[in-house]
């Protein structure tokens, strides 16, 4: 069986092979994507029970979509899509007073392809309507991609199509090599510096069960624990990013300098910026909408907040399948809330222009950017640890 | 009223400002306040003045005031 991590020897000879192979145009492209992806996918199965049920996983939306017309008929699937998930990505704590035994096998990149096939199913009336919805070819390489399948970022299936359809950009020596240094920091990134920092972590949160220094080794575990989480995870995409654009691919960027953010908002536009862009728009946004609508019409402020907390939550429980994970959402949920009001307070209080001058103050600046960061090294501790047993 | 002057109300009612003045290539980085939070009202606020609905699938492509007022047209 395949070890599907981009770390994997053979993946990275894969993504060096990749540029030579796919850098072709048209219907070839396309089929040449789908043997390597869906041979890569095959190759990494655990049990033939795990093909079997992830292939109904990712049809169920194309069929459904085909058959279901009318602008609620897309719920139901998105409902037995997100209870599938729940299952088979094994949240125990959700069903396991059911007594319903959980499978023996994980899926593999079963979470990224929940938020692909949800994206495809608001997707595809309005691009069946402008003739450009792609064919099954395109919706299993969407799913599927190799660049993308275990940890994203996640494209749009609109995106992937003109992206798939544009003429590679050309490869001139100096962009081979800019992006070959791309991927090599990537790697080292991934490889060196995010390791440095998960043994520095180990070491503080090992410290946090011993006599002494409890303070000093939770301040280690904290800062080496979020610096881990930031090297491991912008090292992979720098990695990913630049060998799929070597190929002839774009993806979406996931980071922008998240240290530089000055509160939890601003975060969430840096980090993971493809998730926060999806929550945004399949969670957040349809939420607030019906929340100022109808039920809470004359109280925008608390919609605001009680839709933020509902989405962090969310998306806290996407992205792990322990109560670590949910009290995680919840205090990305606090973070955004506070951030949104203390601008309203501040605009309030000094009136839009001086709060602008406020805010616009160095001092200032770097005092939000630091509680902002004191916050997230906080708040991810919770994240891959279990801190239960030592609360 | 044309639908920039009608959508020019509506963005000055949503951000509080009356010194609002849209152009086509208008995006969210030139009006301070425009965050994805203000973004929803500012589609809610647009769909009662215009008497229109908009999908999510139209709402998450718009790129800038020009593409905001051609979705409009399209549904009148």
């Amino acid at each position: 069986m395949l070890n599907f991590s981009v770390n994997e020897p053979w993946f990275i000879g894969l993504f060096l092979i990749a540029p030579f192979v796919l850098r072709i145009s048209g219907r070839v492209r396309k089929i040449a994507f789908f043997a390597l992806s869906a041979g890569l996918f095959v190759l990494a199965l655990s049990s033939p029970w795990q093909g079997g049920i992830t292939l109904v996983f990712v049809l169920l939306p194309w069929v459904w979509s085909r058959i279901g017309k009318g602008k609620w008929v897309k719920l139901p699937v998105i409902l037995l899509l997100v209870l599938a998930f729940v299952y088979l990505n094994r949240y125990t704590f959700m069903y396991g007073f059911l007594g319903v035994p959980s499978l023996p096998f994980k899926f593999l990149g079963l979470s990224y392809m929940l938020f692909r096939a949800i994206d495809y199913l608001f997707q595809y009336p309005y691009l069946r309507a402008h003739t450009k919805a792609g064919d099954i070819l395109d919706y299993i390489n969407y799913m599927f991609s190799f660049y993308t399948l275990s940890a994203g970022p996640i494209a749009r299936f609109e995106e992937f199509l003109e992206d798939f359809a544009a003429v590679p950009e050309p490869l001139e020596f100096g962009r081979i090599l800019r992006l070959l240094n791309r991927a090599a920091t990537g790697f080292v990134k991934l490889l060196f510096v995010a390791e440095i920092f998960h043994g520095f972590a180990k070491w503080g949160f090992a410290g946090l069960s011993g006599e002494k220094n409890h303070a000093v080794a939770f301040l280690v575990f904290a800062v080496c624990n979020a610096l881990y989480i930031y090297f491991n995870f912008s090292g992979y995409c720098d990695a990913v990013i630049a060998f799929a654009a070597l190929a002839g691919f774009r993806l979406p960027e996931n980071f922008d300098q998240p240290w530089l953010a000055r509160n939890l908002a601003e975060f969430w536009n840096r980090w993971h910026i493809t998730l926060s862009r999806w929550i945004r728009d399949y969670v957040y946004s349809p939420l607030y909408k019906f929340l100022i609508t109808s039920p809470m019409k004359n109280h925008l402020a608390a919609a605001r907040i009680l839709a933020l907390f509902f989405t962090f939550l969310l998306a806290g429980c996407w992205h792990g399948a322990t109560v670590n994970y949910v009290v995680y959402g919840l205090t990305q949920g606090l973070g955004v809330a506070v951030a949104t009001i203390y601008k309203s307070a501040l605009n309030k209080r000094l009136g839009k222009k001086k709060a602008r001058e406020f805010q616009a103050k160095s001092a200032v600046k770097w005092i939000e950017r630091t509680i902002c960061m004191a916050y997230v090294c906080l708040s991810f501790t919770l994240i891959g640890w279990d801190m239960v047993g030592l609360l | 009223m044309d639908i920039k002057a009608k959508l020019q109300e509506v963005f000055r009612d949503v951000f509080d400002d009356g010194d609002i003045e849209l152009r086509d290539n208008m995006t969210a980085a030139d009006i301070e306040d425009w965050d994805s939070l203000a973004h929803i009202q500012l589609i809610v606020a647009a769909e009662k003045a215009f008497g229109v609905k908009f999908f999510t699938a139209e709402v998450s492509r718009l790129k800038n005031v020009g593409d905001f007022i051609a979705l409009i047209e399209n549904k009148l």
